[in-house]
């Protein structure tokens, strides 16, 4: 109770809380681990009362969970007993916009719906664009690495951020990066925080690059009978020079419960769908679109067609963005639970890992969507289970594992955008085993120790 | 409990705490984002609640705060991946507290609730309701009734009422325990009006009967009889008291030969349309709403540009959007950024209990308008008028319409 009486010298009585039905909202993120209620929860106003909060939590070891959206799907932002969560929801403004530099400073807890709206407003767009989007956070998703659909053509949040404001354990603040394009100042630390999963320091802002909206994009939609053809059309159009901007494929499930939720029906003997998505100022569109066309037409699609009207597209894109949403429909009973795999491997060798993941659950039955974005060779694999069945889960994180030692096989990754939080520890383990690369865990350790001695930050996490 | 808590576990046990309806929640923002001030904190709550019930039969979880907060703007249902309806958990919540933990009802709550049940108002003002229609024609014959619902005149009052909340909180919380035992609401009452909104309130009402009459609808209207519908009875969770009073209003309603109820705001419409014939007996009336029974293409061109604030009652829980396609034939219409099924709150239905949060709200959707950068700013109903009457600017939709 004590550490609540210093909190109170630090923060309004609106900026905390610690009643119980205050703060059990704060005890989960969007994954199923549950975590335990905190002593408190604050919402600081500004970087100097959010600087005080870290110092005391420092000085008297108490640990520190940052909660942005909470979208997390890895247990991340799920805190444990006896420590203090920081909210960034009150860091919610955008503060600067240079478009000739290309640059949006936005403050940690904005929400990248809220970022691009307003970009739009001006002819620009942050390009990483999670599912999650109305809801995950600037901060988040830097802590996460967060990626998207337009990953294919723009990349995951990583190539996206040139500096930030960080708030150190121990109450320090600094800044990262800045707002140039090209920086040779030794270690890259703004690199560093990119996917540190609230490990290392809180960032408080961010500048951001932006891009300009493409002028016209078009929309290719083509059905197969089977999937390695989506893996060769997508290889074959990046052969012809053409980048996509979107390159997605979903299963038959995955089709079945769009149908379902969003009426898009779909031609009853094809087993994967593809979204292939061209972009480019508005005069050389049509060409390009064109020979796309072409080669997705040659491998002998159940159906295909392209499209320009932005209603039309919107729809599908939706769909797409959506499809977590309507798995849910696919669902045998109301405690069944969806977990997602974030496995990649280099697209060349995406149509192998999808056979070889269908082999492997036929030693565990569980009930599959596969869909992702082909474009990198992201592999979500959506398993449905239930987390309250003690054994299921066993089963379930064997199956994981067993999927994660697959896209290692072929040189891909365990963790490709939703990070490793409380899910993939052992798989992370794992990778840097198959790469014989062990060492990297203790170089992060090291790292760990250097930004947080006293191991406050999201203790119970990542390497731990 | 069984009823109760099988409804809110069935709402909140599809929840996925995906996060995404926090992002449109306006109490989250309003509130200092404060997470049980929020949709995706009350579907948590109701878990916890329901898990507690489970495990002893009751609950020590004080659960007022977070559902007597919400808006019932059903945002969140929008956005909502399974289909989860936070203003309707908030619903169930708060019948839960009336009818086990009185302890955690709200005392203005209560205050209201026996005012409306004794006075058929919910300030004891049903004589002061009526006046507006001095002068006006009625056919008293008529088997159709003009159905105020007092919404359009209590706006008189709510506004320095919630000003007075906000300016002396402590008196008012300490005073609310004593004016439980003496609801003489008419002396009270008359301190929080506010003679501007009350006359434009006023007009607004004959407006709207006149362009109904222009339309040779002959219309009865019940005077200082006509009561007050009950919103507030269910709103706050008083389901008992709410089918008791509904199942007045029905009689009366027989009693006076009504066979047709024009609604004029869409809180009045929704509670006839869905909830009365849940719990009234014989409420077999046909409900219409006023603008269905006027003669549309007749109305005269306007010369501004306006921007129209889209209700929630109406677009998300009516689906109703007849205002907006009659604008856009008579002037032009510049839309907010959240617009259709994404329109946001007015905060009004926090006014009472929430008088800061509903302001917050009403603030933002305020200066959301603005930027339109419209010559007009178009509502329809009372409440949202109220709430956002922050500059001239801003009309009722009935007061912009003429017959060619
Ligand atoms: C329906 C759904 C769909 C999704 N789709 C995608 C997708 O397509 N692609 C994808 O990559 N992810 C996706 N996700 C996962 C999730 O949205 C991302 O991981 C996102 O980046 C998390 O952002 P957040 O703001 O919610 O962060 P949180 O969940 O609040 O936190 C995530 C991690 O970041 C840390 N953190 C948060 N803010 C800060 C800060 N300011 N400073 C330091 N650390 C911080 C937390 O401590 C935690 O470790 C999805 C999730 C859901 C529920
Ligand atoms: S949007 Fe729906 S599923 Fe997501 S947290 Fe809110 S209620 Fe739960
Ligand atoms: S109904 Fe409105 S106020 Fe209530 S939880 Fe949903 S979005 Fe929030």
């Amino acid at each position: 109770m004590d550490i609540i009486k210093q909190l109170t010298s630090i923060l309004d009585k609106n900026s905390l809380l610690y009643k119980k039905e205050e703060i059990i909202p704060y005890s989960r993120d969007a994954s199923f681990f549950k975590g335990s209620l905190p002593l408190a929860v604050t919402i600081p106003n500004n970087v100097e009362e959010l600087s005080r909060i870290m110092k005391l939590c420092y000085e008297n070891e108490i640990p520190v969970y940052i909660r942005g959206g909470g979208t997390s799907l890895t247990g991340a932002s799920v805190p444990f007993e006896n420590s203090i969560v920081i909210s960034m929801a009150k860091f919610d403004k955008i503060l600067e916009l240079d478009t000739i530099s290309r640059y949006v400073v936005a403050e940690a807890g904005v929400r990248l719906e809220n970022l691009n709206s307003y970009l739009d407003m001006f002819g620009y767009f942050y390009p990483p664009d999670p599912a999650s989007s109305i809801a995950s956070t600037v901060g988040g998703t830097i802590s996460t690495n967060a990626g998207g659909l337009r990953a294919a053509m723009y990349g995951t949040t990583k190539e996206w951020v040139l500096g930030m404001e960080v708030v150190f354990p121990n109450g320090e603040i600094t800044r990262f990066g800045g707002k140039v394009l090209k920086r040779s100042l030794g270690y890259d630390l703004t690199a560093l925080m990119i996917g540190s999963e609230g490990t290392l320091a809180v960032i408080t802002k961010a500048i951001l690059k932006i891009a300009p909206k493409p002028r016209k994009i078009g929309r290719i939609l083509a059905y197969y009978d089977e999937i390695e053809k989506v893996g060769e059309a997508v290889a074959k159009v990046k052969e012809e020079g053409i980048t996509p901007m979107i390159a997605e494929f979903m299963d038959k499930i995955a089709l079945e419960s769009i149908k379902k939720t969003k009426g898009i029906s779909y031609p009853e003997n094809s087993n994967v769908m593809l979204i292939l998505d061209i972009a480019s100022e508005e005069s050389s569109l049509d060409p390009l679109l064109e020979r796309a066309y072409k080669i997705i037409n040659s491998l002998n699609p159940i159906q295909s067609k392209v499209t320009t009207d932005p209603i039309e597209m919107e729809r599908i894109y939706l769909a797409r963005k959506g499809i977590l949403s309507s798995l849910l429909v696919e669902r045998e009973s109301m405690n069944q639970y969806m977990i997602i795999g974030d496995i990649v491997v280099p697209p060349s060798k995406l149509a192998i890992t999808l056979k070889e993941i269908q082999e492997c659950n036929k030693n565990f039955y569980f009930k599959i969507s596969l869909l992702g974005h082909i474009g990198d060779g992201n592999i979500h694999i959506t398993i449905f289970t239930d987390p309250n069945d003690v054994e299921l889960m066993k089963k379930t994180e064997e199956f994981l594992l067993e999927t994660g030692k697959i896209a290692l096989k072929h040189e891909g990754s365990v963790s490709a955008e939703h990070g490793i939080g409380l899910e993939k520890k052992k798989l992370l383990i794992e990778e840097f085993k198959a790469k014989n690369s062990l060492v990297n865990l203790e170089i992060m350790k090291q790292i760990k120790k250097v930004f947080d001695p006293k191991n406050i930050l999201n203790r119970g996490k990542l390497l731990e | 409990m069984n009823k109760i808590l099988e409804e809110l576990k069935k709402e909140a046990s599809k929840c996925i705490n995906c996060g995404f309806c926090d992002s449109v929640c306006p109490t989250f923002s309003a509130s200092g984002y404060k997470g049980f001030i929020s949709a995706r904190g009350r579907v948590n709550l109701a878990n916890s609640l329901i898990k507690e019930i489970k495990n002893s039969s009751n609950f020590s979880l004080n659960i007022s705060e977070a559902y007597y907060s919400c808006l019932g703007c059903y945002a969140c249902f929008e956005v909502c991946p399974a289909g989860v309806n936070a203003g309707k958990v908030s619903e169930l919540g708060r019948k839960l507290i009336i009818k086990y933990r009185k302890d955690q009802k709200k005392y203005l709550a209560e205050l209201l609730v026996k005012i409306i049940l004794k006075y058929k108002d919910p300030l004891g003002l049903s004589k002061k309701c009526a006046e507006w229609s001095q002068g006006i024609e009625i056919d008293e014959k008529s088997n159709i009734i003009f159905y105020t619902g007092h919404m359009y005149q209590l706006m008189g009052y709510s506004k320095k009422l919630e000003k007075f909340m906000l300016d002396n909180k402590l008196i008012f919380n300490l005073s609310l325990k004593f004016l439980n035992y003496f609801p003489f609401l008419n002396k009270f009452s008359s301190y929080f009006y506010d003679k501007e909104i009350e006359e434009r309130m006023n007009n607004i009402l004959k407006k709207i009967f006149n362009l109904l009459k222009t339309c040779n609808i002959n219309l009865n209207y019940l005077k200082e009889k006509e009561p007050y519908p009950g919103t507030l009875l269910l709103d706050f969770g008083y389901e008992e008291e709410f089918e008791k009073y509904s199942n007045y209003v029905t009689k009366l309603f027989h009693e006076n030969n009504v066979e047709t109820i024009v609604t004029i705001d869409p809180h009045t419409l929704e509670l006839f349309k869905f909830h009365y014939p849940k719990y009234a007996k014989d409420f077999n009336f046909n409900v219409v709403y006023y603008l269905d029974l006027l003669n549309v293409s007749n109305i005269k061109k306007f010369d501004k540009r306006v921007t129209y604030h889209e209700p929630c009652h109406f677009v998300r829980r009516l689906n109703y959007n007849l205002h907006l396609k009659i604008l856009k034939e008579i002037t032009e219409v510049i839309m907010p950024l959240h617009k259709g099924r994404n329109t946001l709150c007015c905060g009004g239905p926090d006014a009472m209990l929430y008088p800061e949060i509903s302001e917050n709200i009403a603030c933002n959707r305020f200066n959301e308008l603005e930027r339109t950068g419209a010559d007009y700013i178009i509502t329809s109903c009372p409440v949202c008028f109220t709430n956002l009457y922050k500059s001239n600017k801003v009309f009722d939709l009935a007061e912009i319409f003429e017959y060619q």
